[in-house]
């Protein structure tokens, strides 16, 4: 179908009404859904999604070559796309009662209530549908990233507390907050709404990977429709996310070892999306965001998607080429999994600080003052040989530059970090972030140890 | 001079701006802008005046409706019903659905 065309005829005799066309399926039924430039009844519609979405999860089942057995998690926002997916998927399991492709699935959903005034909790609502399928239901709050058992270790308990010009880690104990308080002050002491918004997506990520870890779920559902994901792709590179751009948007990804994060509605659009639940009778819930009800220029992400959505009503080809073109990005060989961001964990470039200082006007103003700010390398050193062998406990006020801590940051956290005003309320960071530190902190001091002793070790067998 | 019954169904998070209710049964003139049949183009507008309750920029956009919002008529998509075009009948089912920031 020619849109440009149609669009003349209709301004030449307003009345005229299309003619009716046939699916391009079966090419008998009266088509009543136009998707990008083709035409369907509603039951070629329906099998064209649901096929499209077998075909995706499909690949995936085999590349992993988990057979059955495995037991996953589906991250559920309860918005359209993951409202659509969890039926996709509880059908899929479903085909072949006696043959399960997966042993077990467990839907997990992170309340943000806690964000917008006085809302009520989303987790009655979004367990009600879950109880449908049976299927075992996580319902987590955001505000609780701030727990200690939130970490790798089970239970760590300290945090950072970013000041002025330093990052201290500190006993949680020790701090006065709640940690509603804890993240509200956080993410209000954030002034930019596409910072905001950065953040609740990594804690929420990190939130949900953690769970599944726990959980014993070695995948995880994800679901960013086509739509989404090419508003991601655009969105990330503007935010200067491009190197970890591809994991964020791939069909499949295993950047996080044990927990599989797999996009089976990667390539349905938001409109087939919309089809799909209307026609099957799937009930939707309306999800505040902190941008809902904004208008576009509220974040680079709603700009995004206000642009890309008015594209694709002109051009109906937009999302799928941009979400096609992205498919074809693949992680950089530079990628190294020990250069792992502390708050996203998303993978950041090597040497990404000596690039930015020289490229991006960008200094951390009090320090500017006492240092001159080129001899950041020194600083960065004097400070970490302070004592490289005490790796274990923590002191109460082991601080550290706000140098040596953006130094475990990717680019894009970076600039969020420096969007985080550190005047009004104790800007925390939760224990994850925190134990990260300290991980790398040992890893660092392991390595320099080793190079000190390195020229009184005898040959290493491994390395014979 | 007749009227039509319409029914007006609202998801997505659209049923926000419409007073949060998501269905409606409404009785409009079958001839807005008479001597012409009340089209989609005379509802929508007609919605906007009497309906609409916040932000009309986000449900038009211009004299249509929002892109990103998706509109059925009688279960078939409105952009193969002629879109602002199409002369609304008795009875007609029709169902506005934000799909804007889902995920
Ligand atoms: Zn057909
Ligand atoms: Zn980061």
């Amino acid at each position: 179908m020619c849109n440009i065309q149609e669009e003349i005829t209709l301004n030449f005799d307003v009345k005229i009404k299309p003619k009716s066309k046939n699916c391009v399926k079966c090419k008998t039924a009266k088509a009543t859904i136009l998707i990008r430039h083709s035409t369907y009844c509603r039951k070629c519609f329906q099998h064209v999604f649901v096929g499209k979405f077998r075909k995706n999860i499909e690949k995936s089942r085999n590349a992993s070559n988990s057979g059955s057995g495995e037991k996953v998690m589906i991250g559920f926002s309860g918005g359209p796309s993951s409202r659509a997916m969890l039926q996709l998927i509880s059908e899929y399991n479903e085909v072949l009662p006696q043959k399960q492709f997966y042993s077990e699935i467990v839907v997990c959903h992170i309340d943000e209530s806690l964000l917008f005034n006085n809302q009520k909790s989303t987790i009655p609502q979004i367990e009600q549908i879950v109880r449908k399928y049976n299927y075992p239901f996580i319902g987590l709050y955001l505000q609780n990233i701030y727990n200690s058992d939130v970490t790798k270790s089970g239970c760590y308990n300290n945090v950072i507390e970013i000041a002025i010009d330093d990052a201290k880690i500190l006993q949680q104990e020790d701090s006065i907050f709640s940690p509603s308080e804890k993240l509200l002050n956080l993410l209000n002491n954030i002034s930019k709404l596409t910072a905001k918004e950065d953040f609740i997506w990594y804690l929420k990520l990190c939130y949900l990977i953690d769970t599944a870890r726990k959980n014993g779920c070695t995948r995880l559902f994800l679901g960013d429709c086509s739509t989404r994901l090419s508003i991601k792709i655009i969105s990330l590179t503007s935010k200067g996310r491009g190197f970890s751009l591809p994991l964020e948007t791939s069909g499949e990804t295993d950047w996080f070892k044990d927990v599989i994060i797999t996009r089976p509605m990667k390539d349905m659009l938001s409109k087939e999306i919309g089809i799909y639940n209307q026609f099957a009778g799937l009930e939707d819930i309306y999800i505040q965001s902190v941008t809902s009800m904004m208008h576009a220029k509220a974040s680079i992400e709603r700009l995004t998607e206000d642009f890309i959505v008015r594209l694709e009503k002109e051009f109906p080809s937009t999302v799928s080429t941009i979400a096609r073109t992205g498919a074809k990005l693949t992680p950089s060989d530079y990628i190294l999994e020990e250069n792992r961001c502390i708050i996203c964990l998303m993978p950041y470039q090597e040497n990404n600080k000596i690039w930015q200082n020289r490229i991006i006007v960008m200094t951390i103003p009090s320090l500017q003052q006492s240092n001159g700010c080129s001899n950041i390398q020194q600083l960065h050193c004097s400070k970490n040989s302070k004592n490289p062998y005490d790796c274990s406990n923590v002191s109460n006020d082991e601080s550290m530059t706000n140098i040596e801590f953006t130094d475990l940051l990717c680019y894009g956290c970076r600039v969020n970090m420096r969007d985080i005003k550190v005047a009004n309320n104790k800007t925390i960071l939760p224990p994850y972030v925190a134990e990260g530190v300290e991980e790398k902190k040992k890893k660092d001091n392991r390595k320099q140890m080793r190079k000190h002793i390195e020229e009184y070790l005898l040959c290493n067998e491994e390395e014979l | 001079m007749s009227s039509l019954k319409v029914k007006l169904s609202f998801s997505g998070g659209v049923e926000l701006l419409f007073d949060n209710i998501k269905q409606k049964s409404i009785e409009i003139s079958s001839s807005i802008n008479p001597p012409n049949p009340t089209t989609m183009k005379d509802l929508i507008l007609w919605m906007k005046d009497n309906l609409l309750k916040e932000r009309p920029e986000l449900f038009m956009s211009g004299d249509t409706v929002r892109p990103g919002i998706l509109v059925l008529i009688n279960d078939s998509d409105w952009e193969l019903e002629g879109e602002l075009e199409y002369e609304i009948e008795d009875g007609d089912d029709i169902v506005f659905i934000s799909t804007l920031h889902g995920g």
